[in-house]
């Protein structure tokens, strides 16, 4: 599978991530290295111990990392989700979450076929 | 870049997602050396630790802790933000957060998405403009450096040659200059009464320097002459202050230069008399000009410690007894306290200020002192010096066995030798440690308000303190004492802005 390929799966947006990191090497790096970052699951779990601020802060940082990936579609609903904790809009914040864990899912799930295609390759 | 091949730039990354972090390492490490830092605190602790050896700060709003805000406030506080400029790399492209951060001092702005033309571009360009400026200034220090450099020498050179004539000892000016600077000092120390700052102070120790120069028009004979001098003789001794003061007044040009009008002042009455029994003109009291309330006093101690054609030299402690004791003039009692209090120091002082040590010493501190009038920043040469003390301390604080401490007002924070944080258990450094409860758990709340309210009742001229309480060290309670001193603001003198210090156990163990 090309990064190209992945790219267009998660609809994210390959065009604009090479034009700004450059090398496919280096693209691919921070691809898969989206795989260990923990914001998501930081989310997560401040969400479930309804701790607003904390919530924010991660989905904040989610959103910043899908911003430098060009990871499109999250990073939309992420920042969706961002502007409502912000103002602490618990309601419409739970009303997105299905959207933004079945957005993530998908991008962790094509992503980990991605990786494990480039093991195989190798 | 030559140099960056070398990478001797470093910089900070702030940003609580390793990602970034990672990523923008990624695009920078090639020419730069990269710290990181994964929330506030820990930046602010690298800044400590690293000073300006960081070029530049790339730094996140929203992170846990404290903030990219905090971080920058924090970097105002100690004015790293004057020599360390910081780019905001922020997902939060808000007009009031960009705005603030502006207004905090950060340089220049990146959002998200990271483009790596953009951000290589944007460091070296804000790299490049620090280091410009900071070669700027160090230039126009060196020229005023050179300009003072020959000011200084030929008052120098005058004073000299009016000496020469009295047969008075090549130091006496040099000894006057440092004597009266000396007592400004600690005339400020005790009273705002003759707004004296840093300026004024250097402008009077500079023109002391003038005081004899009617000297000039007295005959050698009756300047040289060894025995006593008659009624006549005497009188027309006496002319010499005012006339040294008519030659500066009626200077072609010039005159009316602060400098000149002080060195005026200082001519004519330094021979006048608190009592009002002086010449030429027998003010009294507070009707002389301060300046040459302290040169005539700062001259009578140089005239009584000096040997002369017509007398030997007498001791320090015999001379500060007979000016004390008022054996050789009347002086404002407020300035005879200034030199009960600097009388340990003037020898010392006097000795160690050799002629070419005191002229560098004094012409650094005019330099600064222009440099910071003309509102621009601390030379490089001051900040080479502030970075070498900085690295000393350190290096002391790391060997000595001893718990150090040293607090500092706005912001509140504490910071621990390297020694001492592990003997209390505490982290190096602790913001807010009046609330901090890691910080009660060593020493209780009611000691620290009494340590807190005993330093804030200190003065800036009595600064030291001791108090004796239980600390808890290597995790037992201990008998301790503290012994601390207070800082205070440089400016103003009456604000309290911090204290170093450090704790002992009592008992041997």
């Amino acid at each position: 599978m090309t990064l190209e390929a992945l790219y267009q799966e998660i609809e994210g947006n390959y065009r604009s991530v090479a034009q700004r990191l450059r090398t496919e090497e280096r693209i691919k790096k921070f691809v898969l290295l989206f795989l260990k970052d923990s914001s998501y699951q930081a989310f997560l779990e401040a969400w479930e111990q309804e701790d607003g601020e904390a919530a924010f802060r991660a989905v904040h940082t989610l959103k910043g990392v899908c911003m430098n990936l060009s990871f499109d579609s999250l990073y939309h609903v992420s920042s969706e989700m961002t502007e409502y904790l912000r103002v602490n809009d618990r309601g419409r914040a739970a009303e997105l979450l299905p959207d933004l864990s079945a957005c993530y899912e998908k991008h962790f799930q094509a992503i980990s076929a991605y990786a494990d295609s480039e093991q195989k390759g190798d | 870049m030559k140099c960056s091949r070398r990478k001797i730039n470093k910089i900070l990354i702030v940003d609580d997602s390793e990602m970034n972090r990672v990523l923008l390492a990624d695009m920078l490490d090639e020419q730069y050396e990269i710290l990181e830092a994964e929330d506030g605190m820990t930046a602010i602790e690298m800044l400590h630790t690293h000073g300006t050896e960081i070029s530049l700060v790339l730094l996140d709003v929203v992170m846990p802790g404290r903030d990219g805000f905090e971080v920058l406030a924090m970097m105002n506080r100690y004015h790293w933000i004057e020599e360390i400029p910081v780019i905001m790399i922020s997902a939060e492209n808000s007009h009031s957060v960009v705005k603030r951060a502006y207004e905090l001092g950060a340089t220049d702005y990146i959002s998200r998405p990271f483009d790596e033309v953009i951000v290589r571009r944007r460091v070296i360009n804000t790299i490049m403009l620090y280091s410009k400026q900071k070669r700027l200034i160090s230039m126009v220090a060196d020229q005023m450096y050179e300009r003072e450099k020959s000011n200084t020498l030929m008052v120098s050179i005058l004073s000299h040659i009016v000496e020469f004539r009295n047969g008075e000892s090549g130091l006496h000016v040099l000894h006057i200059g440092t004597m009266t600077e000396m007592l400004l000092k600690r005339l400020r120390e005790k009273t705002d009464d003759y707004h004296l700052d840093t300026a004024k102070i250097s402008m009077i120790s500079k023109a002391a320097a003038f005081h004899d120069i009617g000297k000039i028009a007295i005959s050698e004979t009756i300047l040289n002459k060894p025995g006593r001098l008659t009624k006549e003789e005497f009188d027309i001794m006496k002319t010499h202050s005012a006339v040294g003061a008519d030659m500066l007044e009626n200077l072609p040009l010039h005159k009316e230069e602060p400098l000149v009008k002080v060195a005026y002042e200082i001519c004519r009455w330094h021979h006048e008399r608190y009592d009002g029994k002086g010449y030429p003109d027998g003010l009294k009291g507070e009707e002389i000009p301060i300046s040459a309330q302290v040169v005539s006093l700062v001259d009578a101690y140089d005239a009584l410690t000096s040997e002369r054609v017509y007398k030997k030299a007498f001791s320090h402690e015999k001379a500060m007894d007979m000016i004390l004791h008022g054996e050789c003039g009347a002086f404002h009692p407020l300035l005879l306290e200034c030199l009960r209090d600097i009388g340990d120091r003037i020898q010392e002082e006097l000795a160690v200020n050799s002629l070419n040590r005191a002229s560098e010493k004094e012409i650094h501190s005019i330099v600064d002192q222009m440099l910071s009038q003309k509102e621009l920043t601390a030379s490089n040469r001051t900040l080479s010096m502030l970075e070498e003390e900085r690295t000393k301390s350190q290096f002391f604080a790391s060997m000595v066995t001893e718990i150090q401490f040293e607090y500092t007002t706005v912001p509140s924070m504490v910071t621990f030798s390297d020694w001492g944080a592990e003997r209390l258990g505490l982290p190096r450094f602790i913001l807010n440690p009046e609330e901090c409860q890691e910080v009660l758990s060593v020493i209780s709340q009611e000691d620290l308000e009494i340590l807190d309210e005993k330093l804030r009742s200190t003065t800036c001229g009595a600064p030291e303190m001791v108090y004796e309480a239980e600390v808890r060290i290597d995790g037992e309670w201990r008998r301790s004492r503290i012994i601390c001193r207070s800082l205070w603001n440089q400016k103003n003198r009456r604000i309290y802005s911090g204290a170093i210090g450090k704790i002992m156990e009592l008992q041997e163990r």
